[in-house]
């Protein structure tokens, strides 16, 4: 009869004790996960905070200063006399020319990086002056395709969203040689945002380009749409182009607009 | 109790069925694991106690259990590329499959209580699972872990074991000394079978959700 005790309390205490332990393990791990991945967003937001401030700086820079130096000097070039010969008249119009193109381009650049400027467009004017500039290089036919009810987004996560249509739109230029990109702007109402990027350029295969093993750009795109809690998905194979979706799903911070 | 026990085994395997597509190729085997225990749970109540017969299908079903979840841990750590736990695991499983009969038939004897064997299965997984949840815990994932189907097949396994191990490994002496003590304990094995089960149908659910 003792012995049955001593049995009874071993089980009852080794099963309490082991059990125990094994929850233990377990909300320590989610816990500590937790504070991982909380951490983690927060050293995210703070450095595309910093990322955002410094595009905002060189924006300001350019508009305010080589912008305005670049207008000065073809200012300058409208005061030379007319009587400096045929040659000269020539290469001095060509001069203003590139300068006029030169303006222009810094000002399309400035405009892209400005902050406020996006903010105060809205994200579909934003990413049709974006497909716009891309248009006007000759080497692209670009279309923007917005459909369903539209409803107002915050403004961090509309300048969330445009940035990674940037990141996007670059590696279409950068690396896939294509000739057509197309975005897609889908509002669903109650399920919320799609967003794609398609490019008809060589592709590549996301095995060995997964966005957590290589790429900074597809990193960076991964990075953003996590900050806002959008689901990334990249579809590309070799020689079939790229498309690029962005998944955002609803949440209190979405106000339909009429 | 054995109704609902089975309802929620069944619940499991339907989900299982259901969204075996959606599934990563490592949780069929615990999909595949759940239908054996809905066979072994169904056919040893069947037979109504009957010790000759029931004895001997616990053992062949503790081969079959760790084959299963050794397969299910190899595939996993492979697609992860773990590759210490991937070169030891097929050691284990030609090990356990020489040494479990070799237990059944000569040490503990094919008709009575299978406790040696439940044990060493036990140890395994309770590594397993421990280094599992280490190697998550070292490397810098970006998963969300509440909707990780592997992480809450671990937490359900880890918490089992640990809880049945005491009772499970004792019950064989128990059941020589006081059998009215040893069902009484069964208790424990019964509870921490819902929560293991509930946590393999968490498992499939969230993957299918996460993948859709």
């Amino acid at each position: 009869m003792h012995s049955e005790t001593n049995i009874l309390i071993i089980i009852i205490a080794g099963t309490f004790i082991l059990t125990l332990l094994g929850v233990i393990i377990i909300i320590f791990f989610i816990r500590n996960k937790t504070n991982q991945q909380i951490h983690k967003q927060e050293l995210l937001k703070t450095r595309l905070e910093i990322q955002e401030q410094t595009l905002q700086n060189i924006s300001e820079e350019i508009h305010d200063n080589i912008g305005q130096v670049l207008s000065l000097v073809k200012l300058n070039l409208n005061t030379f006399p007319e009587n400096l010969g045929d040659e000269v008249q020539k290469k001095l119009h060509d001069t203003e020319l590139l300068l006029s193109k030169a303006i222009e381009d810094l000002r399309d650049l400035s405009q892209s990086m400005n902050t406020d400027k996006i903010n105060s467009l809205g994200i579909e004017a934003a990413l049709e002056q974006q497909l716009k500039q891309l248009q006007k290089t000759g080497k692209f036919t670009t279309k923007l395709h917005v459909g369903g009810n539209k409803f107002t987004l915050p403004p961090q996560k509309e300048m969330v969203l445009f940035r990674i249509v940037q990141e996007s739109l670059n590696n279409a230029v950068k690396h896939s040689s294509a000739k057509n990109i197309e975005i897609e702007l889908m509002y669903r109402p109650g399920c919320g945002l799609v967003l794609q990027i398609t490019d008809d350029g060589n592709g590549f295969n996301p095995e060995t380009n997964h966005p957590s093993k290589t790429g900074i750009g597809l990193k960076n795109i991964h990075n953003r749409a996590s900050l806002i809690g959008a689901v990334f998905s990249l579809h590309s194979s070799l020689n079939n182009g790229t498309t690029i979706s962005i998944e955002l799903k609803p949440n209190h911070s979405f106000t339909e607009t009429s | 109790m054995f109704g609902i026990y089975i309802t929620l085994l069944t619940a499991c395997f339907l989900c299982f069925l259901a969204y075996k597509k959606k599934l990563p190729k490592y949780l069929h085997f615990a999909g595949w694991l759940v239908g054996l225990v809905i066979i072994t749970e169904l056919f040893k109540y069947s037979m109504n106690g009957k010790k000759s017969i029931i004895n001997p299908v616990e053992h062949f079903y503790q081969l079959i259990e760790i084959w299963l979840l050794l397969m299910c841990y190899y595939v996993y750590n492979k697609e992860n590329k773990n590759e210490t736990i991937v070169k030891a695991i097929p050691f284990v499983l030609i090990a356990v499959s020489v040494l479990y009969p070799f237990i059944s038939f000569y040490i503990e004897g094919i008709n009575n209580e299978c406790t040696l064997s439940f044990l060493i299965n036990s140890l395994l997984l309770i590594l397993l699972s421990l280094l599992f949840f280490y190697n998550l815990y070292v490397k810098n994932t970006e998963i969300n872990i509440l909707s990780f189907g592997f992480f809450w097949i671990n937490a359900g396994n880890l918490v089992y074991l640990c809880g049945t191990f005491f009772q499970m490994g004792l019950y064989a002496y128990i059941l020589k000394t006081n059998p009215a003590l040893a069902q009484e304990l069964k208790i424990i094995n019964h509870v921490l079978n819902y929560f293991l089960y509930a946590t393999y149908l968490v498992a499939f659910l969230c993957t299918a959700k996460q993948t859709s």
